[in-house]
């Protein structure tokens, strides 16, 4: 059997173990150690094993992943979702639809110092469900927009699968982080103007609330400067280069964590579980990022990346098509997986084709425009049935309302995404801009 | 083609891109002439950026254990394991890429078998001597190094600049820039081989240099194969292998690292920076600031019973040796 | 909570205080080398290598608490006891793979303590990570097979083919 043949068979055999219930970065792991020990032999796999998981894991890129968790858990037990929740009612709360508008205004707050779209889809879900059932919000919109909500943690600066694909592309975190900040606010624009349409044509599902008065407004709004403190400190001082991004999610960690003292949030109860859910999220991410780093030595060894790239550009196919094609599969393979398992899976494939073709745009630019690109259309995979991780989150925490409602309530934000990513595939500045 | 009746299939493991000079300038080359001269017997694969998997420092691990059959690494990154090599590293030790390179053959026979027996060395080698590369602060005596912080790549580094008294920090080469540009390093000692490609050029002013056919700094590289692949191989293939190793290709490599100096430099009297030598009394006092650091590798060596001195006064013959144009 | 469940959830909390210890000390490195010219020196290898073994200490408590990701999707409709089934094999397998990375990783440390590898600035010993991050494998190991016994356990309960 060619290595070619190797190799392009281990993503159905993949796909199958998915289907069987193995979860998934163990599949890669199997997967990649049978593809490696049929093409290598037992020898080779066996001494990289020795000490291959251990380098994996001890690599400086990546330990802003379980600090930038730790940062976010210490956010919601400091309160700060709250706090943006009350903010943003009180500035939107009296519009129609204001609850789910402020749900997304908060959702953005939170994601500027939150690198994970579960962990932001969680915590102001805790806060906001509870509101927008007691106004009576119809039961999509809720769910819908807790779970669109959600992917802003990702689409908006601080993000660890923009960190991720930093990494694999050799781009720098700081420079994605910056081309990710436009296309984050047009999500937050297109996302309320989707509630605005839906509250327009059915004026019961999001009623209005009580305008706040001006004091309460100032007041509110007083409140929510520890995100705004914490923000501009830790992706400042990424953007500023006065710390590493690893530096940063350490003095965002420290920060937030203060904060959650002073306000005599911590106790042992809180602090375990602070503890707690940054390994779980930890676990299962290292899990994915061991299994992707045996499963990418596989595929490079049957020369399948190289094969692909030049199978494209034999080809000569235009670059639109080629970068069509690519976000279609996303879309596609986004129903199945998560946005991480994805990215690892098919950047070292896709990264050499993408980099041949030419945008008019140079190199570097071409990266981190498909970057942002693949960010937005493998977080829509977070809100696409069947598996949608953010509506699977939202559910556990509303269970009255059923899941297939939940989304079709997410339907009008998947329309507004798209429309975003047209929009960023006709004018690349709208990432690039802030770079030039 | 040729390419389809190879009877032995080489796959050769870097951590550098596939445009730096390392895969350009050795690597490549090197495999298309072995597989040349093969008449195509000899397929090697080219596998730069870790593709294979795995960290820099596994690299030498690797082609031992037989993951790969051929590496390209420092062994600097598995610190303490290979302290003999070490001595080209030592301040004012080493001299030009040539020289250096063509040394390290000669002492490599003498004292680096038992160091590196667990696999075949194709080559040892060096880069030019490193050169400050320093923004907004100058550096022409030893008084101005103080409290200044420069990047450090490796520990005998670190040491060396902490004994001219200035702080070392130590980051990963791809850091250097932002690190420069955002005032958390005031400069750092690389060699220009790499400032082009890193845009370090740009982002500083100043370059002081050391005078003299002697370098402050350089980095031991090793190219090498997997032990049991290379006696594997029939006669006929082990030679090909021979005629391209050591000795055979140390002047040229060591030359074409010579002449990848060239770009950077040019690059950065392009932009008419300041550039500054250490020459005469006060390279004689920056000799006796580093003579502590070369000291503590002499005991060092000591207690691990070898002969720390004569391998040091060796290194430096041989490199005077080579210096000296004939 | 049993005893293996325990174990999962000591070397998390181990691992946790490990991260924070680490984010502290970045803080007092960044400080430092802003106002005094003088970071925690070897502050990028501590780094590295705590947060090495804090992702093996969470390795274990991602396994007992289910946070690991599955494709339930069509699955749903099949039958329990073919769920109960999967699962089973699934952990079964990761029980393997678990003492697959234990046994690699025990030899691992054994190689660097012998070759005697030491990190770059501080020269600490490499092996020294690998006593905690061979244990945490270990625990790896007994939280898989623990998972394996409840999913077996549960496809017995139920009785043939009920959903
Ligand atoms: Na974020
Ligand atoms: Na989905």
């Amino acid at each position: 059997m060619s290595l070619l043949l190797i190799g392009a068979l281990a993503f159905p055999v993949l796909f199958i173990l998915m289907l069987l219930r193995v979860p998934i970065g163990l599949a890669m792991l199997l997967v990649g150690g049978l593809g490696y020990l049929s093409i290598r032999g037992g020898g080779p796999l066996l001494a990289h094993l020795q000490t291959g998981p251990f380098y994996t894991f001890s690599n400086y890129s990546l330990s802003v992943i379980p600090l930038f968790l730790l940062m976010g858990q210490f956010a919601t037990q400091a309160g700060l979702s709250r706090a943006l929740f009350n903010a943003a009612q009180s500035w939107l709360g009296h519009r129609r639809g204001g609850l789910a508008m402020a749900t997304i205004a908060g959702c953005a707050g939170f994601g500027a110092i939150c690198g994970s779209s579960l962990a932001t889809a969680a915590s102001m879900g805790q806060v906001a469900l509870p509101e927008m059932r007691r106004h009576r919000y119809a039961g999509g919109l809720t769910t819908g927009v807790l779970a669109a909500g959600g992917t802003l943690g990702i689409l908006i600066p601080p993000s660890i699968i923009l960190i991720i694909y930093a990494i694999l592309t050799e781009q720098n975190v700081a420079s994605m982080f910056v081309a990710a900040l436009i296309p984050g606010l047009l999500a937050v624009a297109g996302y309320i103007v989707a509630i605005h349409i839906i509250v327009t044509l059915s004026p019961s599902a999001g009623p209005v609330t009580v305008k706040a008065s001006r004091s309460q407004r100032i007041k509110a709004l007083y409140e929510t400067w520890p995100v705004l403190f914490i923000f501009s400190l830790v992706i400042g001082g990424i953007y500023a280069g006065v710390f590493t991004p690893t530096e940063g999610a350490a003095v965002g960690a420290v920060c937030t964590g203060l904060l959650a003292y002073a306000r005599g949030r911590l106790n042992k109860a809180t602090f375990l579980a602070t503890i707690q859910g940054t390994a779980g999220a930890s676990g299962m991410i290292f899990l994915i990022l061991l299994g992707a780093d045996v499963f990418n030595s596989f595929l490079a060894l049957t020369q399948l990346p190289v094969a692909a790239a030049g199978f494209v550009q034999a080809m000569a196919w235009s670059p639109f098509v080629v970068l069509m094609a690519i976000l279609g599969l996303y879309l596609l393979l986004g129903c199945m997986m998560d946005s991480l398992s994805m990215i690892l899976l098919t950047i070292p494939v896709f990264f050499p084709i993408i980099a041949q073709l030419d945008f008019g745009l140079t190199p570097d630019e071409t990266l981190i425009w498909f970057g942002i690109l693949a960010l937005i259309v493998v977080e829509m995979g977070l809100i696409t049935p069947p598996v949608g991780l953010n509506v699977f989150i939202i559910s556990t925490l509303a269970k009255d309302i059923s899941m297939s409602e939940t989304f079709k309530g997410v339907l009008p934000f998947l329309l507004s995404d798209l429309i975003r990513v047209g929009l960023l595939i006709v004018f690349p500045s709208l990432s690039l801009g802030l770079l030039r | 083609s040729l390419g389809n009746t190879a009877e032995i299939t080489l796959r050769a493991h870097h951590f550098l891109p596939a445009t730096s000079t390392v895969h350009t300038v050795l690597v490549e080359p090197w495999a298309k002439k072995v597989e040349a001269e093969s008449k195509g017997r000899i397929k090697i694969e080219l596998y730069p950026s870790m593709q294979l998997g795995g960290k820099p420092p596994q690299l030498f691990n690797q082609v031992r254990d037989g993951v790969v059959d051929i590496v390209w690494t420092l062994p600097g990154y598995t610190a303490g394991r290979f302290p003999i090599i070490e001595v080209f590293e030592l301040p004012f030790v080493s001299g030009s890429a040539k020289a250096t390179t063509l040394a390290m053959q000669t002492f490599a026979a003498q004292y680096l078998q038992d160091e590196f027996k667990a696999i075949h060395p194709i080559l040892f080698h060096a880069h030019a001597p490193g050169t400050f590369h320093m923004k907004g602060q100058s550096i022409q005596t030893l008084e101005d190094l103080k409290k200044l912080k420069i990047r450090a790549p490796t520990r005998v580094t670190n040491n060396l600049l902490t004994s001219l008294g200035a702080t070392a920090i130590g980051m990963p080469v791809p850091a250097v820039p932002q690190a420069l540009s955002k005032g958390v390093i005031d400069g750092a000692l690389l060699p220009y081989e790499v400032t082009r490609s890193l845009r370090v050029h740009e982002l500083t002013d100043s370059h002081t240099a050391i005078a003299g056919s002697r370098g402050i700094y350089t980095a031991a590289f090793l190219f090498a194969m997997n032990k049991t692949r290379y006696e594997s191989l029939p006669d006929d293939l082990k030679k090909i292998i021979d005629d391209n190793s050591g000795s055979k290709i140390a002047e040229a490599i060591g030359a074409a690292w010579d002449k990848a100096e060239e770009p950077g430099l040019e690059a950065a009297r392009a932009l008419e920076h300041t550039f500054f030598e250490i020459r005469d009394e006060e390279l004689d006092r920056w000799k006796a600031a580093t003579q502590p650091v070369i000291n503590a590798w002499v005991k060092d060596m000591d207690k691990k019973g070898y002969p720390g001195q004569a391998i040091l006064d060796t290194a430096r013959q041989l490199v005077e040796r080579h210096s000296t144009p004939k | 909570m049993s005893l293996i469940t325990r174990l999962a959830n000591g070397t998390a909390v181990c691992g946790g205080i490990i991260l924070i210890l680490l984010a502290l000390m970045t803080l007092v490195s960044i400080l430092g080398r802003a106002l005094f010219s003088m970071p925690v020196p070897g502050d990028y290898e501590l780094m590295e290598a705590g947060c090495a073994i804090a992702a093996f200490a969470f390795l274990p408590y991602a396994q007992v608490t289910g946070h690991h990701i599955i494709v339930a999707f069509f699955s749903r409709h099949w039958p329990a006891t073919v769920c109960h089934f999967l699962d089973t094999v699934a952990h079964l397998t990761f029980s393997f793979i678990a003492a697959l990375l234990f046994w690699r990783a025990a030899h691992g440390g054994l190689n660097f303590y012998r070759d005697g590898d030491t990190s770059m600035i501080l020269a600490i010993p490499v092996w020294w990570a690998f006593p905690a991050i061979v244990f945490c494998l270990a625990v790896l190991i007994l939280t898989c097979l623990q998972s394996a016994y409840s999913s077996w356990q549960q496809l017995k309960t139920h009785p043939a083919g009920s959903p």
